[in-house]
């Protein structure tokens, strides 16, 4: 009645799926991406080069350069929050954002007051939280400045 | 055979799972994660990486190469003398500082500090390199 049917379950009989193979390519695969991964790919950095340190020796001819010193301090009840000031006739908003606002518009080309390698010394009082330190060199960072340096209070 | 591969791949997914990956050089902390991140992937090269770990009553602790130090002069002394021979072996060494975002600046300041003398004693003839770790977050 049906010989199509029969036909096919003969010749299907012998076939047999190969797990060998593909345990085998799985298992070279898991090798390659355990080696090949790095199991920290979020963790990042900033770069920075310290001054060095050089007493009594002054360049006579070196033309004045007067660092943009950024202040942060601690603010809020518990001290938890940090409210960032400019020296200087500028007007920032006291957080990271603004900062990095002042200092996109600021810097050549976008601005007229600053060169992106103007010196930037991020000057924080001593209570004030490492993430905000990080979050205030970030920003000036993300504006486009490449001088950027923290002041410690030695 | 099938079967052999089949209980080897098993057996590696399971320590897979069950190892400790991160390095142990590296003690896991609450690092900033500032937005929207300008950090880049740090340089391959020699590292000296000084974590400044949260201890018990607001107080702090410092990791390097494997050993805890306090978070005082004599601490700071050791890590320093640490960091002179590293330099003064590779010069190119950086040394980067991870930090949980809740340590207050004056226990990380003093980091800067015996950075760059280290570098005066290695007679580095370029600034000292350092790196300030930070998360970025996935998908910014």
């Amino acid at each position: 009645m049906r010989p199509h049917a029969s036909v096919n379950r003969r010749r299907g009989s012998g076939v047999e799926l190969q797990i060998a193979p593909m345990i085998d390519v799985v298992f070279l695969l898991l090798m390659y991406f355990m080696i090949a991964t790095d199991f920290s790919p979020a963790e990042e950095v900033f770069r920075l080069d310290l001054p060095e340190q050089r007493v009594g020796e002054a360049d006579p001819l070196q033309l004045l350069d007067e660092p943009l010193r950024v202040r942060v301090v601690a603010a809020g009840a518990d001290g938890q929050q940090a409210r960032v000031t400019v020296e200087g006739p500028w007007d920032v908003a006291g957080s990271a954002d603004g900062l990095r606002v002042f200092l996109s518009q600021s810097l050549v080309p976008q601005g007229s007051l600053f060169m992106p390698d103007h010196p930037i010394v991020i000057v924080p009082s001593p209570r004030v939280g490492w993430g905000h330190v990080v979050a205030i060199f970030n920003a000036a960072v993300a504006a486009g400045c490449t001088n950027v340096t923290l002041e410690t209070p030695s | 055979m099938t079967s052999l591969i089949d209980v080897v791949f098993l057996l590696i997914v399971f320590f897979v799972l069950v190892s400790r990956i991160v390095d142990e050089d590296r003690p896991r902390l609450d690092l900033p994660s500032p937005r929207p991140p300008a950090t880049v992937v740090a340089a391959i090269g020699p590292r000296a990486v000084i974590s400044v770990v949260p201890s018990e009553a607001n107080t702090a602790r410092y990791h390097l190469a494997g050993r805890y130090y306090p978070a005082d002069k004599a601490g700071r002394a050791a890590i320093g003398s640490v960091l002179t021979d590293m330099l003064a072996r590779n010069a190119r060494t950086a040394i980067q500082i991870r930090a949980g975002r809740d340590i207050p600046w004056n226990v990380v300041a003093p980091l800067l500090d015996e950075a760059r003398e280290a570098g005066t004693r290695a007679a580095l003839q370029h600034p000292v390199r350092v790196q300030l770790a930070a998360i970025r977050e996935r998908g910014v």
